[in-house]
């Protein structure tokens, strides 16, 4: 492949100093190799880069902070999907920067700041950035089955096809006999698998999730969670995840971004377990309740960057 | 002026105590069949009155015959008006009209109030006519409609045809306004282009609401339809079969006319009831 000689030479800079998006990776495509795509060129380990963004909206001295500087970098790993949790809050900007991420209005675009993903600057909105909000995530005037496939039907794939492929979705977050039923007939936590199966049946990189099971009740709540991680796993793609619960955070994240209000920003990067195992049976791990309280600790008190959270250690020797 | 206050003051009071001598609640469901009862035992007590203030002969009676005719002489009056005025062929006449009018007005207000309602530009450019909608009185367009036709048949399809795209233009655009955006925000994370955004999201999603405000603007043509048949001698229609009736002081006549007007409009009525069940079945499972 021609891309071989150009990627040691892009990863080779700290990833996550800013220099080493211009400086490291720019130079060397044209010499390396004219025809590769642009794509390649800026650091591919990297998925999604912020870059010091700032959104306020009005002007002068009526505007309106909604987030302040916040840079961040999700790589992109060989074969697996990260999972982040956003965390904050309310207020705090937790949905403005899932919006942007998105590219969606009027969230997008930044006032200062860039935002690059699989290496590009954003543009807006595009199927590679699937989302899934709390809620009018389904249209009200399509069964299930035209539902999950409606992001097929607006690429013109075949009536034929989109059956085909939406009945394999259906399956999958196990809605099949449901599927000429309306959103109208469904319980929250099944127009959920409802969004859900629509989002992904496009395969995006990345996966935008708006408090999503936000509406559900706890024990829908744990079956959606044990879900979304089956079907994460299968599609290897990265989620984001804004949530308000905090066993949602370190059940579903790898990695949790926790966020702080007036003005808006991003505090710290914390590192937490990987879902390798069932919502209730890691609930009940000796650490799990430790690590929660923790972070709602820090949530509630605003409090500044403290580091890793403690019972991660433990964790680590249970393994 | 006192006797308006008086008749205003004892029927809330006599309201009042029924409420609270029988105990009535909030919205606390009743059953359909007393429902009906109740809606029916109106009906009954209205005709009740209407054959007690008539009864008896001409010179005898409580309300004087000019005024108001028996039940049983309205019912009389079909006959003559079924056999010599055709009663049925005016009826279509103006059926066909409102129909006609009505398909127009649809036919350029949704796709206009669909574009109005999505695209700003767009919104802005035609804003002027929703404003004369809402500030002209559409009676004015009458005499106009008779200075530029004439008293022809196009005359009044025209002029029933501007009414109803002035009632129904601005409910298009609220319906499409109403949709809330964040059925697009999921429509673009999916890669719908704009012309999709209107197309598969904003009409899909507001078209119930669109049926339900096309329903209500319909049955609001038949005020016109009498109006424009009325005033602009026309020859055929049932406002024509009303206007005669009236010059001819055979008010009994007149009173069945306007049975026959409210008739066809429930019928109407629960046509596009039926039609918005099968068109949009999403909307009757819960």
């Amino acid at each position: 492949m021609s891309e071989d000689p150009i990627h040691p030479a892009a990863a080779g800079p700290e990833p996550h100093h800013p220099a080493a998006l211009a400086g490291g990776a720019a130079p060397a495509a044209p010499s390396a190799s004219p025809t590769a795509p642009a794509t390649t060129v800026i650091g591919p380990a990297e998925l999604v880069r912020f870059t010091n963004v700032t959104k306020s909206f009005g002007e002068g001295a009526e505007a309106k902070v909604a987030v302040q500087n916040v840079s961040f970098v999700v790589h992109d790993l060989p074969n697996a999907g990260e999972l982040v949790a956003i965390v904050g809050p309310s207020g705090c900007g937790k949905s403005t920067v899932l919006r942007i991420l998105a590219g969606l209005r009027p969230h997008f675009p930044p006032t200062s700041g860039e935002v690059h993903a699989f290496g590009q600057p954003i543009a807006g909105p595009a199927a590679d950035r699937g989302m899934v909000d709390q809620k009018y995530s389904l249209m009200p005037h399509l069964t299930v089955q035209e539902n999950i496939a409606f992001g097929l039907k607006l690429r013109g794939v075949s009536g034929k096809e989109r059956r085909k492929r939406a009945h394999v979705w259906a399956k999958k977050v196990g809605l099949d006999g449901a599927e000429d039923k309306y959103p109208s007939e469904l319980s929250g936590g099944m127009q959920q698998r409802v969004s859900i199966a629509a989002t992904l049946i496009l395969e995006p990189k990345i996966l935008l999730m708006d408090e999503p099971f936000g509406a559900l009740d706890p024990k829908i709540r744990m079956q959606m969670q044990e879900l979304l991680i089956a079907l994460w796993r299968e599609q290897q793609s990265t989620v984001f995840i804004v949530t308000h619960s905090m066993e949602e955070a370190v059940y579903l994240g790898d990695r949790i971004l926790r966020m702080a209000a007036r003005p808006g920003r991003l505090v710290e990067e914390l590192e937490v377990p990987r879902p390798d195992v069932p919502p209730d049976v890691m609930r009940k791990q000796p650490w799990f309740n430790e690590l929660t309280q923790e972070l709602l600790r820090r949530l509630e008190t605003d409090a500044p960057a403290l580091g890793p959270l403690p019972g991660l250690e433990q964790w680590r020797a249970g393994r | 002026m006192t006797g308006f206050l008086l008749t205003a003051l004892v029927f809330v009071g006599l309201l009042t105590a029924v409420v609270r001598f029988a105990g009535l609640q909030v919205r606390r469901d009743i059953g359909r069949r007393k429902e009906l009862a109740l809606s029916l035992g109106f009906v009954a007590l209205v005709l009740f009155g209407w054959w007690f203030v008539t009864r008896g002969d001409y010179n005898v009676r409580l309300v004087n015959s000019t005024i108001l005719p028996a039940p049983l002489e309205v019912l009389k009056a079909f006959v003559p008006l079924h056999f010599d005025q055709g009663l049925v062929r005016n009826a279509l006449v103006s059926v066909q009209r409102i129909a006609f009018a009505f398909s127009i007005a649809v036919f350029v207000a949704v796709p206009l109030g669909t574009c109005r309602g999505s695209i700003r530009p767009i919104a802005a450019l035609f804003h002027p006519v929703t404003l004369v909608g809402t500030y002209v009185p559409t009676v004015v367009f009458l005499p106009l409609s008779i200075g530029w036709f004439g008293a022809t048949e196009i005359q009044k399809v025209w002029f029933l045809a501007v009414v109803y795209f002035i009632a129904v233009l601005p409910l298009v655009i609220k319906s499409v306004g109403d949709v809330p955006s964040a059925f697009l925000d999921v429509a673009v994370t999916k890669g719908a282009t704009q012309w999709q955004l209107v197309r598969h999201v904003l009409f899909p999603v507001a078209k119930a609401d669109i049926w339900d405000h096309l329903r209500g603007a319909f049955g609001v043509g038949w005020t016109w339809i009498i109006l424009a048949e009325a005033w602009a001698n026309a020859e055929r229609g049932l406002g024509y079969l009303l206007e005669i009736s009236y010059r001819r002081t055979r008010i009994d006549r007149y009173f069945a006319v306007v049975i026959v007007i409210v008739l066809i409009a429930v019928v109407c009525d629960q046509l596009w009831r039926i039609g918005g069940r099968l068109l949009f079945p999403y909307r009757n499972r819960q």
